[in-house]
């Protein structure tokens, strides 16, 4: 599948710089003392506290639940998914290396589990013109037929994301739905950065391709 | 799919920047915030899970000497080794920590168990036994030994040191020569009463070995002085 070829200099600043603001972005100072509290937390959990986990999903549940709403679409679908990755974040909690923001890593258990439940469910197309969290804001009121052509097309981007062939599917969701940055999609995934870059560009272009040939 | 033309590789980077932005913004649509008592419902969820690290959180809790989140600890390691969706190594781990405590219990049960049953059982009669048995089995062994030597032998070696006894009998034959007097009336009466009269002097006792002493030799030797 991959050629080998380096993703082309001139979509590097649209596509690889960072349109989404990630929350790696904070101050180096303060990133560096939240890394330090998350371990502390996470050190405290594998110690026997189970109360010290109440912080990490304090600091990160709206982060996860906005993560699971953008691959599924649907808010108590996205609640119920974002609760089983905190779960299973737990669980797992003693092969987190430490290495990264436990944010990054948890947001990768999270869009596992979103795309896995999204492969299982029916083509279901969720219009609700009256939720704020849809983001349908159109001027004069909601325009019927916008809405619905809107929502189908994000329905049908949602699904072309969750049949991707991996490992195009992981990047493309770690980065527009999970807003990781290029380095911490390569720190999680232990791929070199320069193959995460192939992967994203050669996933969006058989998203397109999805996405228009219709075959949803 | 198959009805698309193929993509020239100039096109690619326009295709990927338009799709690109086209996920940004259904990205961007998404303002959703955590319901009120999710980190709760999370909590709950959380606190019906075992110890991700039971093995870890099982030392910490020798350490602190806090025996219930120890008891914990072993049962959450248990629930690891047996459950699912646990890493293998954490599962691992889980698992040497339940046999370990297994192995440590039934070592200490099963001293307890053999001290007690040794308390119980073996106090009272134990203690003649083992000393008793070791010198009664000796003394037999000794005994045979000696006591073939001195009812063979008597009649003829043994007897040799037994002089000392025989000595004794001229005592008995003194007492009545110092009555009447050293020289010739002991040896008169008392080799004819020593042969005849022997059980029935005062001296019955001594004449026992004496009388066969003096059957032998005592008549000539006692009667010769």
């Amino acid at each position: 599948m991959d050629d080998g070829r380096a993703p082309d200099a001139s979509i590097d600043q649209s596509l690889f710089g960072d349109p989404i603001t990630p929350p790696s972005s904070l101050p180096a100072s303060a990133a560096s003392s939240e890394v330090i509290d998350e371990r502390a937390a996470v050190e405290a959990v594998l110690a026997g506290d189970r109360d010290a986990f109440r912080l990490l999903v304090e600091r990160e549940s709206a982060a996860v639940i906005r993560t699971c709403h953008r691959v599924l679409g649907d808010l108590h679908e996205a609640e119920d998914a974002a609760q089983e990755a905190f779960v299973t974040a737990f669980r797992s909690l003693a092969g987190w290396r430490g290495d990264g923001p436990f944010g990054a890593w948890l947001t990768r258990i999270a869009i596992r589990i979103a795309l896995r439940r999204a492969g299982r469910r029916r083509d279901v197309t969720w219009i609700d013109p009256l939720d704020p969290a849809s983001g349908i804001d159109l001027p004069g009121g909601p325009d019927p037929a916008i809405t619905t052509l809107r929502a189908e097309r994000a329905a049908g981007i949602r699904t072309a994301v969750s049949r991707l062939d991996e490992p195009y599917r992981e990047v493309i969701a770690l980065r527009f739905f999970g807003e990781l940055s290029l380095e911490e999609i390569a720190a999680q995934t232990g791929r070199p950065l320069g193959t995460v870059k192939t992967h994203l560009r050669r996933g969006l272009i058989r998203l397109r391709s999805t996405v228009e040939g219709g075959s949803l | 799919m198959s009805a698309l033309p193929p993509i020239h590789a100039d096109d690619e980077a326009r295709i990927a920047e338009e799709m690109s932005r086209e996920l940004e913004a259904l990205a961007a649509q998404s303002g959703v915030r955590p319901p009120a008592g999710f980190t709760d419902r999370v909590m709950a969820a959380v606190s019906r899970e075992p110890l991700p690290q039971p093995a870890r959180a099982f030392g910490v809790a020798l350490v602190g000497r806090h025996l219930g989140a120890a008891l914990a600890a072993v049962r959450d390691a248990w629930r690891v080794a047996v459950g699912g969706s646990i890493p293998l190594g954490v599962r691992a781990q889980a698992l040497a920590l339940v046999a370990v405590v297994a192995i440590g219990s039934l070592a200490i049960v099963g001293g307890a168990t053999v001290g007690a049953i040794d308390l119980l059982t073996a106090n009272p009669q134990h203690t003649p036994g083992p000393v008793t048995p070791p010198p009664s089995e000796l003394e037999p062994s000794d005994s045979p030994s000696p006591s073939p030597s001195p009812s063979l032998s008597p009649n003829i070696t043994p007897e040799t040191p037994q002089t000392p006894e025989a000595t004794e009998t001229p005592e008995a034959t003194e007492t009545p020569g110092t009555n009447d007097g050293p020289g010739t009336a002991t040896p008169r009466p008392t080799g004819t009463e020593d042969h005849g009269g022997g059980s029935g002097g005062g001296e019955t006792k001594t004449p026992s070995p004496t009388s066969s002493d003096d059957h032998g030799g005592g008549g000539p030797s006692g009667g010769l002085g």
